[in-house]
């Protein structure tokens, strides 16, 4: 019995790790149209400065 | 088993470097290293500029005249990251070698270590390396050992070598060596940092920074959780730009987490063995290190400091602020190898357990394996370099040299377009003046060299350049930035080739701004190189080995 909840408990926890992975995949692979490209910052580069870095 | 610490050591720093450890160079962001690196007023502190890299431009002179530059990269790279985890490593007090290995491999597989290394600060990997052998040595003067005060002396030597690694070694130095031996600690760390010292308060501009990089250079969450967990696991440097991707993985915060709470449980072993005072000094450093770096992204905590960095000479040390976070990584480190002993204890596959805590740091932060996954290349200086440093050698005509766009970074098909701060002023014989605005994001953030700003003026109103001291000018080719052709009107060409032009400014030239006054500056150096000379003295000849025990 306690092999049955073990392996039931490890497959949902699977399900759960590997559903919200995908979640977390998808989401970030959609695009934001919530950005404003408009006013999005500089590129690196131009304006002719070279950034020290991006915060 | 005594060699099994710096085997682990030596892998961890070859995981890294093994890819750079061919000739050439290294160059991103702020690492520059040259062939022959010239000695010149700026590496002592005595230019214009804020002595940020004094004395290590001076130490790195010398250093390239016994070796090339390249070599001299490599050595001080491999010496940092092997140090560092075999510091912590024999710092860990317990008879268990597997749980030296956890606290080394959670040193020196680090996101601070990653982080800085990405971002070129190696004097700050160098100081990082020396903090466990400072608090090694620091703890042996606290309990009075024979010859532990010319050891803490030595073991802060590497670290003084920029204003922050100096100020790093020592406030540990004095907390670890206690208050009984304040009186001979505080003298011993402000001589071995006056060679940087002394040069921020005498320079005639003072060293008081913008503000505007405040904000910019404020400690910042990397992907999930917030900036506090980010500063807690060792990261959450300002440049989004050289954090390892791993860091972004929604775990990390939790792992980050779950180790503070290991280490908070393992740290309570630290008072029986080192002794509560010492232990609780210890541990608490690491937290002031965390609210240091944290301090800037609080509610309110930005403004403060803009106000102290605006006001207060020398608060510029508190911009990046998340490099006073290296305080916190031994405590870290020391307290996840004595959590996981003292789990151990209550678990039969002790084994898997310490395999688990030491692989971790490698598995989750994989990404700084071979040179940051090939973020980092070694790349040769184009010939251009050499034949400009050849033609000033053999021109004594006067004037310092202008470096040209007006940018202090630059992006060249040579290095793989990685941003890299201007090398003239470390390749070139003569001291060259580079812009000192910096733009992060494409916002500028001021400097505080008043020549700089004299020069920008006079390009701007096309002036004699010759009135502010410049007798050259260089022009780097292949970087983003304009050059304003008014500019090289009147200039004579000396060379020109497909990554450098120089020209002659005509005419008079005027003697440089003076910087900080020489005496001062030289005796301030002079009085730190004879106190480590003395500590090596002391431990090379028998002096002292006759002292009678008991007395």
């Amino acid at each position: 019995m306690r092999t049955v909840i073990g392996v039931l408990i490890a497959v949902v926890a699977g399900l759960a790790f590997a559903g919200g992975g995908t979640y977390a995949l998808v989401n970030s692979l959609v695009p934001n149209e919530a950005a404003e490209l408009q006013n999005a910052p500089a590129a690196n580069n131009s304006n002719g400065v070279v950034n020290y870095g991006t915060p | 088993m005594r060699l099994v610490l710096p085997a682990v050591s030596a892998a961890l720093a070859l995981l890294v470097l093994t890819p750079l450890l061919g000739r050439g160079f290294v160059l991103n962001y702020d690492m520059v290293f040259t062939p022959d690196q010239p000695l010149l007023p700026d590496g002592l502190g005595l230019g214009s500029a804020l002595p940020r890299s004094v004395p290590a431009d001076a130490v790195m002179s010398f250093a390239t005249a016994l070796l090339p530059g390249d070599v001299v990269q490599k050595v001080v790279l491999l010496a940092a990251l092997f140090a560092g985890p075999l510091g912590a490593g024999r710092l860990v007090p317990t008879d268990s070698v597997a749980i030296r290995v956890v606290a080394a491999v959670w040193y020196g597989w680090s996101p601070y270590v990653a982080e800085r290394l990405f971002m070129g600060h190696w004097p700050y990997l160098v100081a990082y390396a020396c903090l466990p052998w400072i608090a090694a040595a620091g703890l042996a003067v606290r309990r009075g050992e024979h010859g532990a005060l010319p050891k803490l002396v030595l073991a802060c030597v590497p670290a003084v070598l920029t204003p922050t690694g100096g100020i790093l070694a020592a406030v540990l130095a004095v907390v670890c060596s206690g208050r009984r031996a304040l009186r001979v600690t505080v003298p011993v760390v402000v001589l071995l940092n006056l060679p940087w010292f002394l040069p921020s308060v005498l320079r005639p501009d003072g060293s008081l920074s913008s503000p505007d990089g405040v904000g910019a250079f404020a400690a910042r969450v990397e992907g999930w959780g917030s900036p506090v967990t980010s500063v807690l696991g060792l990261g959450g440097i300002w440049n989004a730009e050289v954090v390892p991707g791993s860091r972004a993985m929604p775990l990390v915060p939790v792992l980050t987490l779950l180790s503070v709470a290991v280490a908070l449980v393992g740290l309570r072993s630290l008072a029986p063995r080192w002794g509560v005072a010492p232990a609780r000094s210890f541990v608490l450093l690491g937290a002031v290190g965390v609210a240091v770096a944290v301090f800037g992204t609080l509610p309110g905590g930005g403004d403060v400091l803009a106000w102290a960095v605006s006001h207060v000479p020398g608060a510029g040390l508190l911009r990046d602020s998340q490099k006073w976070v290296a305080w916190w990584a031994l405590p870290l480190a020391l307290g996840v190898a004595l959590g996981v002993e003292a789990a151990g204890k209550h678990l039969a596959n002790r084994a898997a357990l310490v395999s688990l805590a030491a692989l971790l740091p490698l598995v989750t932060m994989p990404d700084l394996a071979w040179g940051g996954l090939g973020r980092l290349e070694v790349v040769d200086y184009p010939a251009d370099w050499s034949a400009v440093r050849a033609v000033l050698e053999a021109d004594d005509r006067p004037g310092d040299v202008l470096s040209l766009p007006m940018s202090a970074f630059r992006r060249f098909a040579w290095n793989g377009d990685r941003t890299q701060l201007d090398p003239a002023p470390r390749f070139l014989p003569r001291t060259v003046v580079i812009d000192d605005v910096v733009h992060v994001g494409g916002e500028p953030v001021s400097g505080e060299d008043g020549r700089a700003a004299a020069i920008r003026g006079a390009l701007a109103r096309n002036d004699d350049l010759g009135a502010v001291g410049i007798g050259w000018v260089l022009v780097e080719h292949g970087t983003p930035g304009a050059v304003d052709p008014r500019v090289l009107d009147g200039l004579q060409e000396v060379w020109s080739g497909p990554w450098l032009t120089l020209y002659r400014v005509p005419g008079v030239i005027a003697p440089p701004p003076p910087g900080a006054p020489a005496p001062p500056v030289l005796a301030g150096d002079l009085a730190a190189l004879a106190l480590v000379a003395s500590g090596l003295l002391w431990l090379l000849l028998p002096a002292g080995r006759f002292r009678r025990p008991g007395r």
